[in-house]
């Protein structure tokens, strides 16, 4: 039962052929995404330097939610018998059947970015670990520099990722422990999908709904250049602040000029270098999946004016 | 003579691994006092939930060392206690970057509560007009925030039900605890619908040791709540509650047939 219990039983990974070389996967959203094109960069830039250790393979689907691509790809990758899947989820509750496949088939998974739901992760009883960021922390530490700025009282508005996301809902909790500590009041949250497009729907949303908001804190950068875009479509740029997530390169100049008042580095390709550390120590040590660390956490950093 | 020297090497050998398996580890566990599942009996931390983890883990050679603390506490100490763990913690997305949520230790019922008479709600949204207090939860502030609803945070140790007898609200959303509606205050409050039901989990530093994680998790399977606490639960004077939990918690196997088909231990 013990042994059970500790994962001896489990699984097995697949065993290699002789000579054969690790083969890993990195799966990704929102390839189009710059914050993903970082991270793809990073996975690059990692194997580039142990070439002789293993090969890769980056993919990943355009869309930010788009389930079905993202689990054909991962279908397609057990075909292939990867011996190991890094994923990004483009949902943290609809991606674990199709990983659950992954791990059947012996392939080692590990979770990167966007956290796969603890609930679902236990109702399934596997470990699948997590490599990155606490959007908690980061977010708060926009929502405090946001708030620096404003009276106490006043209201602000939250646009959001979509709400199958673990780190949009984290994201949006540091907010709100920001909002709290700081006696501001929040207005409504809406959800803006990740997109510029739906982002500045939300924020024109949020702005009809509760004119006398004084800020929207975003849940990543692309959204908070659709509020951008919104704010000056209804003339509001100069009295309403926005902060976004992620320090994309699309938004730096933005935060230069004061159009943005903050965002949070997430350091992309770091996390993907992280990740991939740990599936070779683990392919190369023989780790199980259920003996791997249950989160590894990278850093994540406040960008403000300089 | 050389098979009985093999058997008694073997034998020494089983011995000492015996031996070392024995050796009790010590589990460091926070949790906030939650009357009557958590409560201080002569000075020290007692109640259920302390004395059914207590024997579900002895099962796995782990021993309790309890602090009470309150909840804002236990958040900001567990991520740099290692070898600690919240025990009754409920899910928050931004925790669980940075926690390891092992398993679900007791269902939650979160209902809305009013006056008897107050106007009839059926619906979340039809809250949106009234003064509604909540329990200050990430499930809760999540549900209300995408209806719309202005709500006032309520501690979890608050006075809740005498919260809304002195109309501080007009609704108060809250978990459903036994005996909450006896007494002669209980008694002039409803509940008006069950809003949604969640969880209670036990959360632990993550550098936890993977093993231990397992561990953790094969103690868990069925909550606070296997048959085996049973006597821990009739105790405490909380049958009805635990015969309700087993029968209506989906983490409780209902037939020899669902218990077959269960998961098991972690991959």
């Amino acid at each position: 039962m013990m042994l059970a219990a500790l994962g001896v039983l489990a699984t097995p990974r697949r065993v290699m052929a002789a000579g054969e070389r690790l083969r890993v996967a990195v799966v990704l959203k929102a390839m189009l995404n710059e914050f993903f094109v970082l991270m793809a960069e990073g996975a690059r830039a990692h194997h580039r330097g142990r070439q002789a250790e293993y090969e890769l393979s980056v993919q990943g689907i355009d869309g930010e939610t788009d389930v079905a691509a993202q689990e054909r790809l991962v279908l397609k990758l057990i075909e292939q018998r990867v011996h190991a899947l890094v994923i990004v989820p483009a949902d943290s509750n609809a991606l674990l059947p199709v990983l659950l496949k992954a791990l059947k088939a012996g392939v080692l998974v590990v979770n990167l970015d966007n956290k796969l739901d603890d609930r679902a992760l236990a109702t399934a009883g596997v470990n699948i670990p997590f490599v990155g960021p606490s959007n908690f922390l980061g977010s708060r530490s926009v929502g405090d520099y946001v708030a620096k700025q404003l009276s106490r009282g006043s209201r602000v508005g939250i646009v959001e990722g979509p709400p199958g996301s673990i780190n949009a809902k984290a994201r949006s909790d540091g907010f709100r422990a920001a909002i709290t500590a700081a006696g501001l009041r929040l207005a409504a949250v809406r959800s803006g999908y990740w997109t510029q497009a739906q982002g500045q729907a939300a924020a024109g949303e949020l702005m009809r709904l509760a004119p006398d908001i004084k800020a929207l804190l975003c849940g990543n950068d692309n959204m908070a250049l659709g509020a951008v875009q919104a704010l000056r479509e209804l003339g509001r740029s100069a009295d309403v602040h926005v902060s976004g997530y992620d320090n994309i390169p699309s938004v730096r100049p933005l935060i230069a000029q004061g159009l943005m008042l903050a965002t949070a580095d997430q350091f992309p390709a770091k996390q993907a270098e992280y990740a991939l550390n740990v599936v070779l120590k683990a392919l190369q040590t023989g780790q199980r999946q259920a003996e791997l660390p249950s989160i590894i956490q990278s850093p994540v950093q406040l960008v403000t004016r300089p | 003579m050389i098979r009985s020297r093999c058997l008694a090497i073997v034998a020494a050998a089983l011995t000492l691994f015996a031996a070392s398996a024995s050796a009790t580890q010590v589990l460091k566990i926070f949790v906030e006092p939650d009357p009557p599942f958590v409560l201080l009996r002569d000075g020290k931390p007692a109640g259920p939930y302390l004395e059914a983890l207590e024997a579900l883990l002895a099962k796995q050679d782990l021993s309790l060392q309890v602090s009470l603390m309150p909840h804002r506490r236990i958040s900001a100490m567990l991520p740099s206690s290692p070898g600690s763990c919240g025990l009754a913690i409920n899910f928050s997305p931004g925790e669980a970057e940075t926690l390891s949520f092992v398993g679900r230790v007791a269902p939650l019922k979160l209902s809305v509560y009013a006056l008897k008479g107050a106007p009839s709600v059926r619906n979340i949204e039809a809250l949106r007009p009234y003064r509604v207090g909540a329990v200050d939860m990430a499930d809760v502030r999540d549900l209300l925030g995408a209806a719309d609803i202005a709500y006032e945070p309520v501690s979890p140790s608050a006075q809740r039900v005498g919260m809304l007898q002195r109309k501080r609200f007009d609704y108060l959303i809250s978990d459903e605890r036994p005996g909450m509606l006896d007494g002669d205050s209980g008694s002039q409050v409803q509940r008006v619908f069950v809003l949604a039901r969640v969880d209670r989990w036990m959360a632990c530093h993550s550098g936890l040791p993977p093993a231990l994680l397992a561990a953790l998790r094969l103690a868990l399977q069925e909550g606070l709540f296997a048959e085996s606490v049973r006597p821990i639960w009739v105790r405490a004077g909380l049958r009805p509650y635990y015969q309700e939990v087993r029968s209506e918690w989906e983490l409780i196997p209902k037939s020899p047939a669902s218990a077959s088909g269960r998961t098991g231990p972690p991959r």
